[in-house]
């Protein structure tokens, strides 16, 4: 019963966290206050705080709930446990695609309604994965140890792509792809959310209704395919799943680091290792401690008075040493 | 009915033929021991009876049915395979493992009824491992986690029971205990097939052996006709002897000494 307890104090962790983060930031709002403005439609200084930070915490849920449940799924299909949702090279592929909507001008637009960063990231991300998937396709079967290999190859080609972009980009520019690079939830409304639920919801759907079929990877594709799991098939879906979730999140927010890779090692810690519980666990803590961190990075950005903290930064610089912790605690006996 | 192996012959992509030509029989209540060197084909012939490869000629049947033709999770129920690498990359606990073995019974959700539970609680009753439940898998010995993937594999169902060494990396007492417990999962109806090196431990326990060689039959039978000093050197080389057990009723294989003081090996049998 120790797992419904802690499933309990997930959901209370991320409800605490949703509830408490519109509030807080560089410039506190009384609660009440805010609301009955927002509701009431006055556009008041702290209604329009209000406004402009809820879009961004929805956002995070959904980001770093994403980014958690697609590492989990990762983890498990290249059965290794420091996998997280950029091996394969989405996140470096997904900046090249931004990088050049960014320095380059004719590929400047905005098409329904979405940035041509948003859309050049996604692009670029998605045939990242499609070239690795021909590549470790062999017949009957996907090599995931040549796909992890063939992942970190590219990872280093599009980094390489990057720097040259670079290199030949004016110094205006290269603020606004440090900036992107760097990942952050810092969204103007609503509408850069809207192309996220169609990707998204069946990506995720995809993933969880695969967890009874990880369950079964865990011990190996042979034991799997014993079992009567179509091994090809699942590995196809799971891919297909974990990465398309990875490259919306990426085209949208940047690669925000570290989320993926911790959160479902702390949720297994947690709660299991099922991915019945563990997936739907990484997504609220994942999304949970997204939302918390960029709240924090906004009250830093408060007293420091300088240009908010970009909290893709953030998160890598409090979840490495997390993680670090955790995995010398799980070494004693 | 049963196993049916008939004139197979399977070659991995772009690689020679691995088997040629290889017919053979698992009946229920059998305990056949796949014997064979280092590359002889015993695993592919295993992952072909599990229907993970499918045959490039001949086919493989279970009680007539061929495996091509039978759905995944029909299969699954019937025939139980425990691969040479046995392990989890997480910490799953025994009995979770074991629970897992029953998921080509289970729905979308993967959710145990009362009937998986039970069938659960039978295969670890039956490997003696209930008192491991709740441990983790990666901290057990080799021989605790041979059991609880045999549990698993009992629990999925194995009418036909195919394992590929299973007992490699066991000491003597948790081989011969392994073994035993094969025997009599046989021995109540189930049809198994075990690949093993261990000459002495098919001699002892097996109810016939087949003795594969470069992916051919090099001989099949009962273990006093396949241990045959002859036989087995065309098999295994010289440097073997064979010879009636100390204490009767089998075969003993031993490695012949070196000859140091020129009296050589002793005879065979």
């Amino acid at each position: 019963m120790r797992r419904r307890w802690m499933l309990a104090l997930l959901v209370l962790f991320c409800a605490v966290v949703l509830v408490g983060a519109p509030f807080v930031g560089s410039e506190p709002i009384s609660v009440k206050g805010a609301v009955r403005d927002l509701l009431a439609g006055a556009a008041t200084p702290r209604a329009r705080i209000l406004a402009l930070r809820l879009p961004r915490i929805v956002l995070g849920l959904v980001a770093g709930g994403s980014l958690a449940v697609a590492g989990a799924a990762f983890q498990t299909l290249l059965r290794n446990a420091l996998a997280t949702p950029y091996t394969l090279g989405v996140s470096f592929a997904g900046a090249l695609g931004a990088f050049l909507a960014l320095s380059v001008p004719a590929l400047s637009f905005t098409a329904a309604g979405i940035s041509s960063v948003t859309l050049l990231a996604f692009l670029f991300a998605a045939l990242d994965v499609s070239a690795l998937y021909l590549m470790a396709r062999r017949g009957r079967g996907l090599r995931t140890n040549e796909l992890l290999l063939a992942g970190v190859t590219l990872n280093y080609f599009a980094g390489a792509a990057i720097l040259l972009l670079r290199f030949f980009s004016d110094p205006f520019r290269l603020r606004a792809m440090d900036h992107w690079m760097m990942g952050g939830l810092a969204v103007a409304g609503w509408s850069a959310l809207v192309p996220l639920p169609a990707i998204l919801l069946p990506a995720l759907a995809l993933l969880f209704l695969q967890a009874p079929t990880l369950d079964q990877l865990s011990f190996g594709e042979e034991m799997a395919g014993s079992r009567g799991v179509d091994v090809d098939l699942a590995q196809k879906l799971i891919l297909l799943g974990a990465s398309a979730a990875t490259a919306a999140v990426v085209a949208v927010t940047g690669p925000i680091g570290f989320v993926g890779l911790l959160a479902p090692h702390a949720a297994r810690r947690m709660l299991g290792v099922a991915h019945r519980t563990l997936l739907p666990a990484s997504f609220l803590l994942g999304g949970g401690f997204l939302v918390l961190a960029d709240a924090l990075t906004r009250v830093i950005g408060g007293w420091t008075q300088g240009a908010e903290l970009p909290v893709g930064v953030f998160t890598a610089l409090v979840g490495a040493p997390l993680f670090l912790i955790l995995l010398l605690r799980s070494r004693r006996p | 009915m049963g196993l049916n192996v008939h004139e197979l012959g399977f070659a991995y992509p772009t690689g020679p033929p691995v088997l040629k030509d290889l017919s053979l029989e698992v009946d229920r209540g059998e305990f056949v021991a796949l014997l064979g060197p280092n590359g002889s084909g015993k695993s592919t012939l295993l992952r072909l009876a599990a229907g993970l490869l499918r045959p490039r000629q001949g086919r493989v049947e279970w009680d007539g049915i061929s495996l091509d033709r039978m759905p995944r999770l029909q299969r699954a129920r019937r025939i139980s395979f425990l691969p040479q690498q046995v392990g989890s990359i997480y910490e799953h606990s025994v009995r979770e493992t074991v629970e897992l073995g029953r998921h080509p019974h289970l729905g979308v959700f993967g959710s145990l009824g009362e009937e998986d539970r039970r069938a659960v609680e039978e295969a670890m009753r039956r490997t003696e491992v209930e008192d491991l439940s709740g441990r983790n898998l990666g901290r057990l010995s080799g021989g605790e986690r041979r059991r609880v993937f045999l549990a698993a594999a009992l629990a999925q169902g194995g009418e036909l029971l195919l394992l590929d060494e299973p007992t490699a990396a066991l000491d003597l007492h948790h081989q011969v205990q392994f073994m035993s417990t094969l025997r009599e999962l046989a021995g109540e109806g189930r049809a198994v097939l075990c690949a093993t090196h261990d000459l002495n431990l098919a001699a002892a326990f097996a109810s016939r052996i087949f003795l594969l060689h470069a992916g051919r039959r090099a001989a099949e039978g009962s273990p006093a006709d396949v241990l045959r000093a002859d036989r087995l050197r065309e098999v295994y080389g010289e440097g073997i002897w064979v010879g009636p057990h100390p204490m009767g009723g089998t075969i003993a294989v031993l490695p012949r000494p070196l000859p140091t003081d020129g009296s050589g090996g002793g005879e065979d049998a």
